[in-house]
This record gives C-alpha cells, structure tokens and sequence, in this order.
C-alpha cells in the first residue's frame, strides 16, 4: 500500500520546481500531438523530415522546460532559434515569389508585400476613418495576409497580449539574441532608467498620428529594423536612401549593439510600436502575471533581471497584483524569485485554487489526485502550453523551411 | 462545492483556450472568411492606383490591325506585344508623394522581353476625352495622323507611352503647357500602369466628372522612324510590319465597344471611344443586392436540380444508389455501396469524393486530414482512370467539387480545382451537355477556385470566360465582388 501510494505519488503529485510527471506526459502528448501534425503530417516528400526535426526539437525544449521548471531559459532559446531561421525561409520564399527580397513597383501596386504585425498600429485608425488599409499587402490566400495575420494577432491578443512579445514574436527574438551574448552589461540600465520604456508608447503614438495623414505606415518605411533581414526598398533615390540608411543604424543600434551592451531587449522595450499597443491589450488578455506582494521580501531580485525593465522598487511597493502593462510574460523574473511571489495566473481565477477537502477527510491517494487535477488546470501549466503551442505553430513552417533548405545545401555538397 | 464552481469554470475554459490555440490555425480559412464577411476589408486606393471604375477587355489574338496585319522579323517583337488584352480606368487618387493622380493600365498579351529596351516595341496611345462636344481635337498626336476621333467625343489630353520611359508628357487639345505622366511597368503582370497628375484644368476634370470617352489602341514603336512610329508596309522586314497593302493606319489592335468589330476599323469613320463613368463602382454595383439575388438563384437550382433527380434511386446497392446516398449526405451508405465500384473511375471519384466529405464530418484533426488526403487519392486516380468523356467529365467535377469546400491553406487543392472545373465546363460544352448559365456557374466556380489559390490573373481570365457565356446572378455577384465589372 505504501509502495503504491510513493509510486502515485512519484506521478502526480506536484513539484516545487518543475512539473510532476503525469502533467509532463498529458502536455507533451498534447503539445507533441499538434506539433507533428503541423510539421510532419501537413508537410509532403522531403519536407518530412525536416519537419521532423523541427518537431523533436520544439518538443524537447518544451520537455526540458517543465522537466526543470526553468520557463524562461527555454523559451528564450526558442523564440532566438525561431528568429534566426525564419530569415532564409522568408527570404527564399519573397524571392521565388517574386524574384529578388527587394520591394518593387510590383509588389506594391499588385498589393504583395507581406503584412506584418507591427502593421497594425498604423492602419486601425485610417481604416476606420478612410475605409482602407494603408499599406499593399494581399488581403487573403497566404500566410502573411492582412486576414491571416488578422485572427493570428486576435488570438495571441486574448489569450496573452503582450506575451506575443516573448513567446511569438520574430522579430523579438533578435533582440534576445544580443542581449544574451556575455554575461555582464558594458552599459547599466536598470529600473532606474525604466522611463526608456515608456518611449514605447510615444513611438506608437507617433506612427499612428503620423501615418494617418499621408496614409502610408511610417513605421515600415522609414523607421523598421528589421526590414534589413525581411525586404526593403532599392535605394535609389533620396528618399529611399534616407530610408535604407535609416534602416541599417536602426538595425545596428537597437537591435545590435544597445542589447549587447545592455543585456536588456532594448528595441522592443523602447522603439516598438507594437510592443506598445499590445501592452495595452494586456488589459483583456486571459493569462496574466501575478504578484504576490505578501510574499515578496523585496529583494529587488526580479527588478534587476527584467529585460524589458517593467518592474521597479516602486512597483513591488505598491499594492497592485498584476505585473506593469509593459511585462512580457517571458517569465525572467521567475526564474529568481525564491518566494514565488511572482506567478502565472488566469484572470477570475483565484491564486492558490484549491479544491477543499470534504468534511470525513480524503485518503492521501485521493488528495494527491486532486493536488495533481489542480496542478493540471493552474496557469502554471497551461500558460506555458498555450503559448509555446502558439508560438511553435507560427515559426514551425519557417523554422521547417530553413532546415529543409539546409538538408537540400547539404546534399547537393555531397 | 458551490465556493469551487467559478474557479472550476474559469478552469475549464482556461483548458479550452489552451484547445482552441490548435484550432484557431487550422480552422484559420474560416475564421479569416468569418472576418472578411464582417470586415469587407479593402487596400487604399493610393496604393493599388485607384478603385477600378470600369474594366475592358480586348479579345487576344485580334493584334491584325483592320485585316492581317503581321509583326516585323525582329525578334524584339514578341507575339501579342501589341495586342492589347484589358485596359482598366480607376478613381482619381491622393497620394503624399505624388499628388493627385488618375491611373489607368494596360494589360498587353506580352512585355516582357529584355531585348526590348532600349528601343522598346510597343506603343500605346491614350486620347481622353472629359467633356463630349464642348472642346476638343479630333486630330491625332504626331505619329497619330492616321487615327481619326468621334466628332461627338473630341479628346482632351492624350499621352504616347512609347519605349520603356518612366515618364511620358500629357498633351492637351487647345495646345497647352504639356503636363505628365510616371509610367510603371510590370513585365511579369505584362502591364502598364499610367498616373496622370491632376494638376492641370483638363485633366483635374477628372476629379469633377463623371464621364469619360477613351481611346486606346497600340501600334509598333520604333525610336528612328518618323513619329517613333514602326511603319506597317506590304510585307515584313526587319524594321517593318507586313500586311498592309493599302498603306492605312499603323494600327495594331484596337480597344474598343463590345458592339464594335475591330475589322471595320481599318477605313472607319473614326475610332469609337470607350464609355466610363467615374462613379465609384461601389455607388454603382449594389453587393448587397447582388449577394441576395444569388443566393435566391443557387436556392431555386438547387430544388430544381432535386426535382431533376426525380425519383429515388433503385435498391440493390446500384452505383446509382451510392451517389444518392452520398447526395444526400449519408456518407456511410455511400461509402459501403460505392466501395463495390471502386474498379470504376466513376465508382472511384464518388468513392473519394465520399471519403473526403468524412473529413468535415469527424471531430477529429488528425482524421480529417487523413480522409481528405485518401479522398483526394482515390479522385487523383480516378482521374488518370477516366477512359471516355462522362468519366473524364464525372472525375474532375467530383474532385473539383470537394477542392472548392476544403480549407485552402491546409490543403491546397484549390489550384488543380480551377483547372478541373474549367475543363469538365469545356468538354460539357463540347458535347453539347450543358446550359450556358451552367456552363458560366461551372467557369465561377473555377474562377473562385483560383482565387482561393492566388492565382489572381488566372482567376480574372476564368470570370472574362463566364461573363462572355452570361453571367448567372451567382456569376455577377462573385465578379462583382472581386471588382471585374464586364
């Protein structure tokens, strides 16, 4: 009897670190399910195995992630991989679509050019007001329509908001890489200078207002890094080349150097637009970020690792129980907090949910299944299922890509 | 348990939400349907050049001028170089950089040869008229002296996009300070997109008007002859085109009225203009309209169609029995029945088509994909099966069918779709099988098919087919929707 109860146990029962094992089973079957079924069973001849590939490996950072409860570590290293090896795959794509990654008179006039997300900061208000997108992209029949990108930005945004920025976005991931090599900061930037976050919310204000006018998204022409690793405009003329210089010390400062120095995701914390409107969505979002203020001793651990700077000593002295609009659920803060006053949760769901025991009192197999049925449903379950899930179903068909591309590279050498 | 049962509900929704993250994607075609159908989306007209205010089209293959017109034997003069195949007007725009402008474009059956530049082959001439008898010329730009011009629509500004020049002067009728052009060139989509400034009285007319006459036609373009105008002469040469005899206008292909034949204009009276009105077409074509007009229309076939079938099919596990039985949805039935005629092409469609259907039936992903893909197996050899016309015919409309109503963007299908429906149409007409309003319906859903792949061109050509046969309202109001206005 004691044996069975220890193996029970062994099985469901929850962990202080890291998940127990029947929920690292139940979550990976499901998360495994969906990720072989996108990548392998949608894909056809030899994009199989790349597929494959793709599959195994998300699915093994997703393991190790609930194996040693270290969220953020894992997440990192996906959302970094997802970055990197969505460029040749985009790129490849722009060129057999249309024949070199450049932006042309084609591609604008016969309305091609892929739609971003950070696209829609600028066109909500001009839609509204001048029934018409402001940017040339296909309204449908590709992954990166205006529609398509419509119900992908709609999902993320009600179910985690600004979480997008940590767990999905393709662009964040550069940022993170930088920020990631080395370990001690040239340049300090602490909650001291968190006010940097908020030229966010000026940037977005900028390229609404300023986009609305001319009817052209600012942003995409003449401020966007990343366009250097998507598509761009030839330079050739005055505006043009003032827009590609642009580019490149953008790319280079924000994306580059700024991250490096500063081991903190500098461009999404203070230039994106997108960044910014989705903090703001966090209002509505599903998953939240508590803080226990009962439990925090204040030891400013959290503040110091945030990437984004959202937390501050006065934040932890105040008596709020979610985390600053600009947290990005990435999950840092964690990671080093050894009271766990920092925890995922679901909006109406009360912390610490417990199901009470019935008056005549459960046996301890019981109690351990109804320990183990919370742990199942808790935010700190599902939170990262649902937005690793998400953000391995929108890079898997890049990441794929690059890798098939690779395998093809390799083949051909050989 | 009372105390538990919100956070037991915010639980299992939280569960769902978790669910629907797979779901949202593979479901994604009929959310982005759900939102188009909200939304009505569209892209502003400062980047597509305008909303398309008129559409014509020219038939291929009539680049002969009035006769048997031939092109020189330079090889810089690709077949259909001058062959005019749509022109479109669009609304006036604003743009930020340039200003206001009024775009049209011209769709040629072929530009895109490198050898063309510098010299270029292609003429196309541009005479508009914005105020019908009020003012006007009815003498052609130089190298146009052979055009002649309705009296009753004398043209006001006129532009020669010649060559491969970006830029092209806009000239005016009373002889004033010549305006401009920005000439953009699209060789893979074989067009020339031409925005006007309205900057000028004449031409800003555009913007007060409603009205317009046009007159588009193309000739040869040669940069060292007189007008840079490539002479048409009895016979071919190098430097010439042939089949001019009677040394009239160097004029290639005309754009003109559907009522007009293009041989009578070798001596005509004058070209006849092409009518547009600067309306928005959205003020003009009523979709709402439309949409329940084809509703009620594909409503009355389908009872119609029911009515057709008669009587029920025989027992007796018949062929005939296992199509009624997938008819009417009982996929299972079928399924039995049919699997009997597998050796058949025909018994082996409606067997795909039946597996394929079980796809939309089961609540599971991961066999939906499955029975689609078996589905489309057993049409796929059905297909190559096909021995006479009715089972060439019954394979592709089967696989077709079950094309059009699977999400796209799993499964991709739609392309082959396009290309079954239209050729199960034209073997149906072949044989004399099919109504026109059929025949046009069948062309619609081709053209709805490659629309669904983003074989935008392709697509637009199969709705020029059906609107050439008569477009049922299902026809019209999927056109209408997609801006082809015949």
């Amino acid at each position: 009897m004691i044996k069975k109860n220890s193996l029970i146990e062994s099985i469901f029962a929850p962990r202080e670190k890291g998940a127990s094992p029947a929920i690292i089973f139940i979550t990976s079957l499901f998360l495994g399910y969906y990720l072989f079924f996108f990548n392998v069973l949608l894909s056809t001849g030899t994009e199989k195995i790349s597929g494959a590939i793709t599959a195994v490996f998300f699915l093994g950072l997703y393991i190790a992630m609930l194996v040693t409860g270290e969220y953020s570590r894992y997440r990192k290293i996906f959302l970094i991989a997802a970055s990197l090896l969505m460029v040749p795959a985009f790129i490849n794509t722009l060129i057999e679509e249309r024949g070199t990654m450049l932006v042309n008179a084609d591609t604008v006039i016969n309305n091609e050019n892929p739609f971003c997300h950070i696209v829609f900061t600028m066109t909500a208000i001009p839609l509204v007001l001048q029934k018409g997108i402001i940017f040339p992209a296909r309204l449908s029949g590709h992954y990166a329509s205006i529609y398509s990108m419509l119900v992908i930005w709609l999902s993320a945004s009600l179910i985690f908001g600004r979480g997008w920025c940590s767990w999905v976005c393709f662009y964040g991931g550069w940022d993170s890489c930088f920020s990631s090599i080395g370990k001690k900061p040239a340049l300090k930037l602490s909650y001291k200078n968190n006010h940097v976050r908020y030229f966010n919310f000026v940037m977005l204000a900028f390229v609404t207002l300023a986009s609305l006018p001319i009817l052209s998204a600012v942003y995409c022409e003449l401020l966007c890094p990343f366009k250097i690793v998507t598509e761009f405009e030839a330079p050739v003329d005055i505006f043009t080349i003032v827009a590609f210089g642009f580019m490149v010390v953008t790319f280079l400062t924000l994306v580059v150097v700024m991250p490096f120095l500063t081991k903190k995701r500098f461009q999404c914390t203070a230039f994106c637009p997108f960044g910014a409107m989705q903090s703001l969505i966090n209002k509505i979002s599903f998953f939240r970020v508590r803080f226990d203020k009962e439990k925090c001793t204040k030891c400013g651990a959290c503040a110091a690792v945030c990437p984004t700077l959202s937390v501050s000593p006065e934040f932890l002295e105040n008596t709020k129980k979610t985390m600053p609009l600009t947290c990005t659920m990435c999950g840092e803060c964690m990671n080093v907090c050894r009271q766990g006053a920092i925890t995922y949760s679901i909006w109406g769901l009360p912390p610490l949910f417990k199901i009470k025991e019935t008056a005549d009192g459960s046996s301890a197999v019981l109690k351990t299944l109804r320990e183990f049925l919370i742990a199942l449903v808790s935010p700190k379950t599902l939170f990262p299922c649902a937005a690793f899930l998400f953000g391995t179903i929108v890079s898997g068909s890049f990441v794929r890509e690059t890798l098939e591309l690779i395998i093809n590279q390799i083949i051909k050498l050989w | 348990m009372r105390k538990n049962i919100v956070p037991i509900c915010v639980s299992v929704l939280a569960v769902l939400f978790v669910i629907a993250v797979p779901f949202s994607f593979v479901f994604g075609e009929a959310l982005q349907g759900a939102c188009r159908h909200l939304l009505k989306l569209r892209i502003h007209e400062s980047y597509s050049g305008g909303r398309v205010v008129s559409s014509f089209y020219d038939p291929s293959g009539d680049d002969k001028g009035g006769g048997e017109f031939t092109y020189p034997l330079s090889e810089i003069f690709l077949p259909g170089a001058l062959d005019i195949i749509k022109y479109t007007v669009h609304e006036p725009v604003s743009d930020y950089r340039s200003g206001d402008y009024w775009q049209c474009g011209i769709v040629l059956g072929n530009i895109s040869s490198d050898k063309m530049f510098p010299f270029g082959c292609v003429r196309v001439s541009v005479y508009v008229d914005v105020d019908g008898a009020k003012s006007g010329s009815t003498q052609g730009l130089a190298g146009d002296e052979d055009a002649r011009f309705d009296p009753a629509h004398p043209w006001d500004f006129a532009m020669i996009i010649d060559g491969f020049s970006t830029t092209q002067k806009i000239y005016f009728s009373d002889g004033s300070e010549p305006s401009s052009a920005t000439i953009i060139f699209l060789p893979k989509k074989n067009r020339i997109l031409a925005r006007v400034l309205l900057d000028n009285k004449r031409t800003g007319a555009l913007l007060a008007g409603t009205d317009s006459w046009h007159y588009v036609f193309t000739k040869g373009y040669d940069r060292l002859s007189a007008g840079g105008v490539l002479p048409v002469k009895e016979t071919e040469s190098l430097r010439s085109g042939g089949g001019n005899p009677d040394g009239g206008p160097a004029i290639y292909d005309y754009l003109l009225p559907r009522t007009t034949a293009q041989s009578g204009q070798s001596t005509p009276d004058y070209i006849a203009p092409l009518h547009c009105s600067f309306k928005s077409a959205a003020a003009r074509i009523d979709l709402d309209a439309l949409e329940t007009e084809s509703a009620a229309y594909l409503k009355k076939k389908s009872v119609d169609e029911k009515d057709t079938q008669g009587a029920p099919a025989p027992e007796g596990g018949s062929l005939q029995q296992g199509i009624a039985f997938f008819r009417e949805g009982r996929l299972d039935e079928a399924e039995k029945i049919l699997t009997a005629f597998s050796q058949t092409s025909e018994g082996l469609a409606y067997l795909g088509a039946v597996v394929a259907s079980k796809g939309g039936k089961t609540e599971s992903t991961f066999e939906a994909v499955e029975f689609v893909n078996e589905g489309f197996e057993k049409m796929d050899k059905a297909c190559a099966m096909a021995q006479n016309d009715i089972e060439y015919i019954t394979a592709r409309l089967c696989r077709a069918n079950t094309a059009i109503e699977i999400p796209e963007e799993v499964f991709h299908k739609c392309a082959q779709g396009a290309h079954d429906f239209e050729e199960a149409a034209l073997k149906l007409r072949e044989l004399g099988a099919v109504s026109d309003a059929d025949f046009s319906d069948m062309l619609v859903k081709a053209a709805i098919c490659a629309d669904k792949a983003g074989d935008f061109a392709y697509s637009e050509s199969l709705f020029i087919k059906a609107g050439s046969a008569g477009f049922t309202p299902y026809g019209k109001f999927e056109a209408a929707k997609r801006d082809i206005i015949l």
